[in-house]
């Protein structure tokens, strides 16, 4: 295999660029069809919030936006490199050096696309930080490495932790033995889930107790870091009928098990909801009539530093 | 550290000094350590950060190997953590900068007319801060509890759980800031001072200028992460409590102070690598630079917004809507002057007469591969969809687009185009060509496919995955194999080049049009480059 | 020795100081600036 050698042949070296281009033309349209594509192994999922579909969209535009503007600039790069060879005889310009014009052009251009960028940014911006008028509010607390649920208004009183479910947590260890891809939703399972109604406005406060955290369910579009000192506030409302378990991890470098802290919520109906906040409040009686029986199972948290 | 690799560089010095120079370098290890010479020192700066490339590489194969399947196989994920930590750290201040130093004090001088730097001693100082500095930074691999693993960012309260290696991270810091700070000092003063009659600023050459403005930011965002790492040290040993919020403190504010560094230092990364860029393709298209005069407007422009972006690295650490907009417009404004740059190395391009030697290849290939970068950073900027990219390996894929194929490809571009000049030896053309290829190649196959992983939904900086993101990270483990090995290909080159070759000519790029005063100099030049001032008409 | 280089000399020591005194500026600034800061 030979490489381009600018003045040697010049037919061969030609076809080669001319190849290379449509090559990376190709690659982009590919790329493209690749995001445009809603499977879960290339792009954002649209997800299952009106935040989440709006974040999706507006992605989607802005990436189709780049991709418009890249098969311009490199069109324009790959229609010189192909045709101002020195090889096939180009001659330099050497006068051209500057056009007020097409500078004053090139530059305005781009304000404009950013201003229709921007707008609709800004929009989307003021409806995700509009966290009034909720209907059920939970505390949300970062540990090293787990999530605890406090619930407010319709859940009072129902409180607890949620860590990484067991089978995962044995898979993990080093050279385990244990084949990942054996295990249901690895990596993404907790004892506990988050459990929340849908159609509801759910309004999260994220804060922790040591070190800077992040939420993150794709699904929902909801990312937001949990940081001590702090509260941070988080909507989404799941749409009806969109009932199911929905999966997500923490975000935000937390130290030695950042990457094994999941996050897992799980939606019902309102009906639904209601039994399972009932089922919650008379357990949480029942453990309170019979003191010392049923300790948490959440362990204490470790520190860092004592893993080496 | 660097004795074994420089003592093969002293040989070609020293014939070309003797042939032009009443007084040469000194002999032996002693020309290393007192020398005040600008190209010996630039010689030191870029050996050293070839060095620290592929010790940062050797711990990016690492990482890779680790996430080459899901399951814990290698390392435990505190390990996983040092390696990411200590990679960023190792690059950023140790492959990166000192590279574009080193550029800076081989190059200036020569450029600009001088017969070297402002303040030779000062030079020499600010290059042996940095062995002593990542000696420090590398040695935390073997006191208690670790190096840190607490991400290169240092974000309390997280890097207040370090070990023993926390005081000694933050001193290295402190060293390379020193190092950095001083360096800026003397490129500044020696472009301001040393320029030959004649030439007007607006005159001088791109690479020239890109060097006058990094330093600037340098001096004004350095002493800033000094401080706040102070603030960290004293917040561990003394009891204060700048960011610890049970003490009254804000763990946010030193992410503010942070990026209030970190967003021009990515800026510091890459305005040289623009200056490298605007010098080679000029010369390998055989016509002026486009638009030169609008370039410079770019970087000062590009320079000045990089001080008001910073709050977009903390989007989703919850901030006042008025600030989201105001980030996100900022950080969007930049688009303009970047893409200016672009287009002005386009038409450069047009109706130009082109050929493709190594560094012009390089340079291409940056120009198609930064725009990338360009184009998912546009995407980050987004606020509301940030959410969603945010802490992603988006996030990953989008920095190592602007500062491997951006920064480190401007680098390898620039040594391609100048190394003939300075040892007096063309370099294997065919083995350069070799490298260009394989590099341009495995880095998108290690990069691109972290944009879908991204998107997908995988964190950045855990050492284990969910299945679903098996596929991707195979794919881009063996991209970072293929390209870390065709890495040692450049270091097999630069040897070759040191030790001989073909005589390079005074212009080196005969069939091309190189321009400026570096060329009107012998290959090798001087010991001392202009010892009188030359004549600029 | 003539005045010129002479100046040169004054000139370039004075630039190099007056860029170190901003660089230590910015370091004590931000510091002052955040003992300042976490009094209120």
């Amino acid at each position: 295999m030979r490489f381009i050698r600018g003045d040697v042949d010049h037919g061969r070296s030609w076809a080669r660029t001319a190849a290379a281009g449509a090559f990376s033309l190709g690659l982009l349209g590919w790329a493209g069809v690749a995001f445009a594509n809603t499977s879960n192994g290339y792009n954002l999922p649209p997800g299952v919030t009106d935040l989440s579909r709006d974040m999706y969209d507006l992605h989607m535009k802005v990436f189709w936006v780049c991709v418009v503007i890249a098969v311009v600039v490199f069109g324009a790069m790959i229609v010189a490199l192909v045709k101002f060879r020195r090889s096939k005889g180009a001659v330099p310009d050497v006068n051209m050096v500057h056009s007020t014009k097409v500078e004053i052009i090139w530059t305005i251009i781009p304000v404009l696309i950013l201003v229709g960028m921007a707008i609709p940014a800004a929009d989307l911006i003021l409806k995700q930080e509009d966290t009034r008028n909720s209907e059920l509010s939970i505390r949300v607390t970062g540990y090293q490495w787990k999530w605890q649920y406090t619930y407010m208004d319709a859940g009072q009183g129902i409180d607890f932790f949620s860590t990484i479910a067991r089978d995962s947590n044995f898979a993990r260890e080093k050279q385990s033995g244990i084949d990942p891809n054996k295990v249901p939703n690895y990596l993404l399972e907790v004892d506990k889930p988050l459990v929340i109604p849908s159609g509801v406005k759910v309004r999260l406060l994220l804060t922790s107790q040591d070190v800077i955290h992040a939420w993150w369910v794709p699904d929902f579009g909801a990312k937001r870091a949990a940081i001590p000192g702090f509260v941070n506030e988080l909507w989404f409302k799941v749409d009806p009928g969109k009932e199911g378990v929905y999966r997500g991890q923490c975000a935000a470098l937390c130290g030695r098990d950042h990457g094994f802290m999941p996050v897992v919520v799980d939606v019902r109906t309102p009906e639904e909801f209601k039994k399972w906040v009932d089922a919650q409040r008379a357990a949480v009686k029942q453990a309170a009539a019979a003191p010392a029986s049923d300790a948490p199972a959440a362990p204490p948290p470790t520190a860092q530093a004592s893993a080496n | 550290m660097s004795k074994s690799e420089t003592s093969h560089s002293g040989h070609p010095h020293d014939h070309a000094a003797h042939d032009h120079d009443h007084h040469g370098p000194a002999t032996g290890i002693k020309r290393w350590l007192f020398t005040t010479n600008h190209k010996d020192i630039g010689t030191m700066y870029l050996v050293f950060s070839l060095i620290m490339f592929f010790i940062g590489g050797a711990m990016a194969m690492l990482i890779r190997a680790e996430l080459f399947k899901p399951g814990l196989q290698l390392m435990d994920p505190v390990f996983f953590n040092q390696m990411t930590t200590n990679h960023a750290l190792v690059m950023i201040f140790g492959a990166v900068m000192p590279a574009f130093v080193g550029l800076a004090n081989w190059m200036i001088p020569m450029q600009v007319g001088a017969p070297d730097m402002a303040l030779p001693r000062m030079n020499n100082f600010s290059f042996w801060l940095l062995p002593f500095a990542f000696t420090l930074l590398l040695s935390t691999f073997f006191v208690p509890g670790g190096m840190a693993a607490a991400g290169w960012t240092l974000y309390p309260p997280l890097s207040l759980q370090t070990g023993d290696a926390f005081p000694m991270l933050i001193f290295a810091i402190h060293l390379m800031g020193a190092s950095s700070i001083m360096g800026a000092i003397n490129i500044i003063v020696t472009i301001m001072n040393m320029r030959a009659p004649g030439m007007p600023l607006l005159k001088m050459p791109l690479f020239t200028w890109s060097w006058l403005i990094t330093a600037y930011l340098l001096i004004a965002v350095m002493p800033v992460l000094a401080g706040a790492v102070t603030m960290l040290l004293t917040d561990h040993f003394f009891g204060t409590s700048f960011f610890n919020a049970a003490g009254g403190g804000d763990p946010v504010m030193f992410e503010h102070i942070f990026w209030f560094f970190g967003h021009p230092e990515v800026y510091i990364m890459i305005l040289p690598a623009f200056g490298i860029i605007s010098e080679i393709l000029p010369t390998f298209a055989r016509k002026p630079l486009f638009g030169a005069t609008s370039m410079i407007y770019a970087i000062a422009s590009i320079a000045f917004l990089s001080f008001i972006v910073w709050g977009h690295h903390m989007f989703v650490d919850g901030m006042p809507v008025a600030a989201q907009l105001f980030y996100m417009m900022s950080t969007m404004l930049i688009a303009v002057p970047t893409g200016v740059k672009v287009f002005n190395w386009t038409a450069t391009l047009w109706r130009g007469s082109l050929t493709f030697e190594p560094p012009m290849l390089f340079a291409l290939s940056f120009l198609f591969l930064f725009s990338i970068g360009g184009f998912s950073g546009l995407m980050l900027a987004i606020v509301p969809v940030d959410f969603q990219y945010n802490q992603t390996y988006f996030v990953v894929a989008h920095f190592h687009y602007v500062l491997v194929p951006g920064a480190i490809f401007g680098i390898m571009a620039g040594v391609y185009y100048w190394i003939p000049k300075w040892t007096g030896h063309m370099y294997n053309m065919a083995l350069a060509k070799w490298h260009f290829w394989l590099s341009t190649i495995f880095v998108n196959v290690l990069f691109f496919p972290q944009h879908f992983l991204g998107l997908a939904g995988m964190p950045r900086r855990i050492p284990d995955y969910a299945v679903q993101f098996s596929d991707w990270n195979m794919v881009s483990s063996i991209g970072g194999f293929f390209f870390g090995a065709s890495q040692i290909l450049f270091a097999i080159l630069i040897v070759q080049c040191i030790r001989g070759g073909k005589k390079a000519t005074d212009k080196v790029w005969d069939g091309a049009a190189p321009h400026g005063l570096e060329w009107t100099l012998s290959s090798p030049p001087p010991y001392h480059s202009f010892t009188t001032a030359p004549e600029i008409t | 020795m003539s005045a010129a280089p002479v100046r040169r000399k004054l000139q370039i020591r004075n630039a190099a100081l007056g860029l170190a005194t901003v660089a230590l500026a910015f370091y004590f600034g931000i510091i002052a600036l955040f003992i300042v800061r976490s009094h209120h």
